[in-house]
């Protein structure tokens, strides 16, 4: 790799942790700088002056708002995301015991988006304008316009109620049976997966239709080369760092996705502990919920720059 | 001809318009469309299927679903409106700066990007974490999460219209910044805030919905569609209309919508126009 | 020419393009018949439809909205068999593509696959057509590298495109064109993106590939000078017809239609007039919409000569002397 190169990809990464660091910043105005007083919040409208005063000292609430920040910004730099105010376990603690599930509901609603949206991508990109082109364009634009939520209840009415395919709510850990585990998966990773995949469909498309009409995929036909080798080997080849670009976009979206429908389907997962937390103002771990949630998003960032620089040579210079 | 006109010549566009047009309408006269009062508890009639008394039946309270739709209705219009309105009035203004200034124009990317790294429902999550549970809370806090993506857009467009030659012969002719800006810029950022401003719409609907699901929304027993199919959830069994009437409403909304955002990105720019 | 030299008869080609505003007829009526060896130059201004005639022999363009509307393309195929073009499957042409007729385009920068390396770009024609297997393939496409004048083949062989320049992409081009020596080159302007150093290089190096393998070639061009340094026959071409065709030294010597007279003095010319400078004449008007083609002779509302019986119906190509055809109900009494 050139020096060129390894120097950009530095100052992308730079540039990744810088937006950490706002976002952390962001994390931190969110609960401390808007107007309201959390420890109020939290006990009701019930609780005594005294008793908020109390909080407020315990969670050091009461300290200058600088101070406040940069034991704030210490601690997460230390990996400590503090202690969730009402569940008995540090943050910490409280995500990684739920991480397992809700990464392999993100995993397998992720399959299904590209596995399913990528080939059909190119499908309706070569057969522009057929049947099965408008079939699968409109039914890609309606799976984008429900909310994953309605996806979920639906399926669970027809699937679950009616045919008794799959459990209704609940999670079948591993230890249960890897069947029976699987199963409790099955219908929220489809609910997941659905609007995804219509995004992925959308955009394949798209950048099949655009790179169909290059140059060099004229002179592949002209070489007289089969319709498969045209369209993967040349046509494909190219739209695939456009490919991965909505990859990465649609793994914002999958774990949105997760949050609504781990409540939907009653899954422990850290989308169900988010949802709970905000609702109690569980601060501590909204905040470590974030700040997880956004270091993933900088790492799926920073992988799909480096399969950029391995998949197109014009980028290694 | 003109880009209304090329709009209008896609049966598919004026379907969706026409949609758009009877939620809107259906959603700001609710109060005199409503046959029920959607507060009006029955318990006597309640989970009725749907019936020429009740068009989509009544919930477990007995309310009319159809008059508890169409308040939804109206609360979701409103707070997409709404919506759409802070964010292309925030994100425009930030985005004017970021353009103009250039050393705010490196801080204010970045937060628009810090804000972008989370998904649209767990930052407006969040956000009613630190808000409180009303109509306007909720369009606070998804003007928030939808401000950083106008922002990027007109700091985008004013970044190439400033480098366009009538800009500049603006420029060389003596034209003050803030006049520049106001008669050259704006009137081209029009397009696509208006394409923008559909988009906005539909995920503001979605993401409303979604927050009203998980109950950090707009609370019950104040009708909307998100709030409405939280509700039928445990009579999934009972009274499946209960869920299926709000979340068509949805998908109608949203789809028409974001089938009218490409018609008119289509129509307003040529060249704009993909390939599809 | 006789009926066992003719390698390709087009006859009455029609090639249609449907828009949102009608049919645009790209080719009108276009016949030309190339025998083998021998360089046909399809001449005129863009929108002659001289492209169109290029990509309708194979067939290679979009359609829809493209479509052949009449005529045929008899090709004489290596084992003697004759096929109408225009009537063969899919399946036929990709197999005449590349292995019998090559083509290279007019813009070598986005005409290679940016991604994959140039050595595999030349080798995978002959791995589909030849059946050469993988390491034979390669090492022929170094051979065929070095053969159309690229310097330390083993080493571009590897390259991607981006690293050649524009002279070297059009050398890859045609080696890929010419890969399994087929019998006929279609060129399309493929010297008009290039410097013109570049350009007499290339087309020196055409005209020795095509004396070595007893090629024919097509050659597109809109640069009469190209015409000059490479053609043996000349078709004049003008909104989607063919309206003069004649040896190339006839065309510069004796132009018979008015169009080709008008193009000629239109040129710069360095020699001046017994009185002094030439001065240069433009052509009035404009080129016909393809959408909007006129009924009669095409070039009628632009010719200083036209009169009542040109615009009622199209004239036919006629013969004039020294194997030249004519579309041009008056050419006799016209001076060339």
């Amino acid at each position: 790799m050139s020096r060129t190169l390894v120097r950009a990809l530095l100052r992308r990464l730079g540039g990744l942790l810088l937006v950490m660091f706002f976002v952390a910043t962001t994390v931190f105005a969110i609960v401390h700088v808007i107007p309201g007083d959390p420890a109020a919040v939290m006990l009701g409208p019930s609780a005594s002056a005294a008793d908020v005063i109390a909080l407020r000292t315990r969670l050091g609430l009461d300290a200058p708002l600088l101070e406040q920040y940069v034991r704030f910004l210490w601690d997460v730099l230390h990996g400590d995301l503090g202690q969730s105010l009402f569940l008995n376990q540090s943050v910490t603690q409280a995500l990684a015991s739920r991480a397992g599930v809700t990464l392999q509901l993100t995993l397998m609603a992720a399959a299904l988006a590209a596995g399913i949206g990528v080939p059909l991508g190119v499908y309706s990109a070569v057969r522009r304008g057929g049947v099965l082109d408008q079939a699968v364009t409109t039914l890609a634009m309606t799976s984008a316009s429900l909310p994953s939520f309605w996806i979920g209840l639906t399926l669970i009415a027809f699937f679950s109620v009616r045919l008794h395919w799959f459990p209704v709510a609940g999670y079948g850990t591993p230890e249960v049976g890897l069947a029976e585990h699987l199963r409790s998966l099955v219908l929220p990773a489809i609910a997941v997966g659905l609007p995804n995949m219509a995004l992925v469909l959308r955009f394949t498309r798209s950048a099949m239709l655009e790179v169909l009409h290059e140059d060099y995929v004229r002179t592949a036909r002209a070489k007289g080369l089969s319709p498969a080798a045209v369209v993967m080997k040349h046509a494909f080849r190219n739209a695939q760092t456009a490919v991965l670009t909505v990859l990465g976009i649609t793994v914002a979206s999958l774990i949105g996705g997760t949050i609504v429908t781990e409540t939907v389907f009653g899954l422990p997962g850290v989308g169900n502990l988010i949802v709970s937390a905000v609702l109690r103002r569980d601060y501590p771990v909204i905040d470590g919920a974030l700040l997880v949630i956004s270091a993933i998003y900088v790492l799926i960032n920073l992988t799909v720059d480096l399969l950029y620089l391995a998949l197109d040579p014009r980028l290694r210079g | 001809m003109s880009p209304l006109r090329r709009l209008l010549t896609r049966p598919l566009s004026v379907a969706s318009l026409l949609m758009l047009i009877l939620v809107v309408a259906g959603g700001l006269c609710a109060p005199w469309l409503a046959p029920f009062d959607p507060q009006r508890m029955d318990i006597m009639h309640r989970l009725l299927p749907p019936s020429s008394l009740h068009w989509l039946g009544t919930d477990d309270f007995g309310r009319d679903e159809l008059s508890r739709t169409l308040f939804g209705a109206r609360l979701s219009v409103l707070a997409g409106i709404l919506v759409v309105l802070v964010s292309t009035v925030c994100g425009t203004v930030l985005g004017l700066l970021a353009g103009s200034v250039r050393r705010l124009d490196d801080l204010l990317m970045r937060f628009a990007d810090a804000l972008m790294a989370f998904p649209d429902i767990l930052l407006a999550i969040a956000l009613m974490a630190a808000l409180g549970p009303s109509l306007l809370d909720v369009v606070l806090a998804l003007g928030t999460v939808y401000t950083p993506r106008v922002a990027r857009l007109v700091r985008g467009a004013v970044l190439v219209l400033r480098r366009q030659t009538f800009v500049e012969a603006a420029e060389a002719l003596g034209a003050s910044d803030s006049r520049i800006v106001l008669v050259h810029v704006l009137p081209n950022l029009v397009s696509p805030l208006l394409v923008q401003g559909t988009f906005v719409f539909a995920a503001a609907v979605l993401t409303e919905a979604a927050l009203s699901f998980l109950g950090a929304g707009i609370p019950p027993p104040t009708p909307s569609w998100g709030n409405m199919i939280a509700g039928a959830q445990q009579y999934i069994d009972r009274a499946m209309w209960l869920i299926f009437a709000p979340g068509l409403a949805i998908l109608l909304t949203v789809l028409a919508l974001q089938i009218l955002g490409d018609a008119l990105r289509d129509a307003l720019d040529p060249r704009l126009r993909r390939l599809t | 020419m006789s009926d066992a030299d003719a390698l390709l008869r087009v006859d009455g080609l029609r090639t249609v393009f449907a828009t949102p505003e009608g049919d645009a007829t790209a080719v009108a009526d276009v016949s030309f018949v190339l025998c083998r060896g021998e360089t046909l130059a399809l001449v005129g201004e863009s929108g002659s439809g001289k492209s169109v005639t290029a990509l309708s022999v194979m067939r290679l363009f979009e359609s829809p909205p493209g479509r052949i509307d009449s005529g045929t393309m008899r090709f004489r195929e290596r084992d003697g068999q004759v096929v109408d073009l225009v009537q063969a499957s899919e399946p036929q042409m990709r197999a005449l593509r590349g292995a019998e007729i090559g083509m290279i385009f007019q813009e070598p920068m986005t005409s290679l696959n940016p991604l994959i390396t140039v050595g595999e770009q030349v080798a995978e024609g002959m791995r589909r057509h030849a059946g050469l297997g993988r390491r034979e393939a390669a090492a022929r496409a170094i051979a065929l590298l070095a053969r159309v004048g690229i310097a330390a083949p083993e080493l571009r062989a590897r390259d991607y495109p981006h690293h050649l320049s524009g002279g070297m992409r059009q050398r890859t081009m045609i080696a890929i064109a010419l890969a399994c020596a087929p019998s006929l080159l279609i060129a399309d302007e493929p010297t008009t993106a290039l410097d013109v150093t570049i350009q007499g290089q290339i087309l020196e190096l055409l005209r020795d590939l095509q004396r070595e393998l007893g090629m024919a070639m097509l050659f597109i061009t809109h640069d009469l000078g190209v015409v000059a340094e490479i053609a043996d026959r000349v078709a004049v071409m003008y909104a989607g017809r063919v309206v003069e065709m004649a040896p190339v030294r006839n065309i510069f010597a004796t132009p018979r239609h008015p169009y080709t007279q008008a193009l000629l003095r239109s040129l710069p010319r360095i020699t001046t007039g017994i009185a002094g400078p030439v001065d240069l004449v433009p052509i009035p008007g404009q080129v016909p919409s393809p959408l909007a083609l006129p009924s009669g002779c095409a070039f009628a509302p632009r010719c200083s000569h036209a009169q009542a019986d040109c615009r009622e119906a199209m004239p036919p190509l006629l013969d004039a002397p020294d194997g030249t055809n004519v579309a041009c109900l008056h050419w006799r009494e016209l001076a060339p």
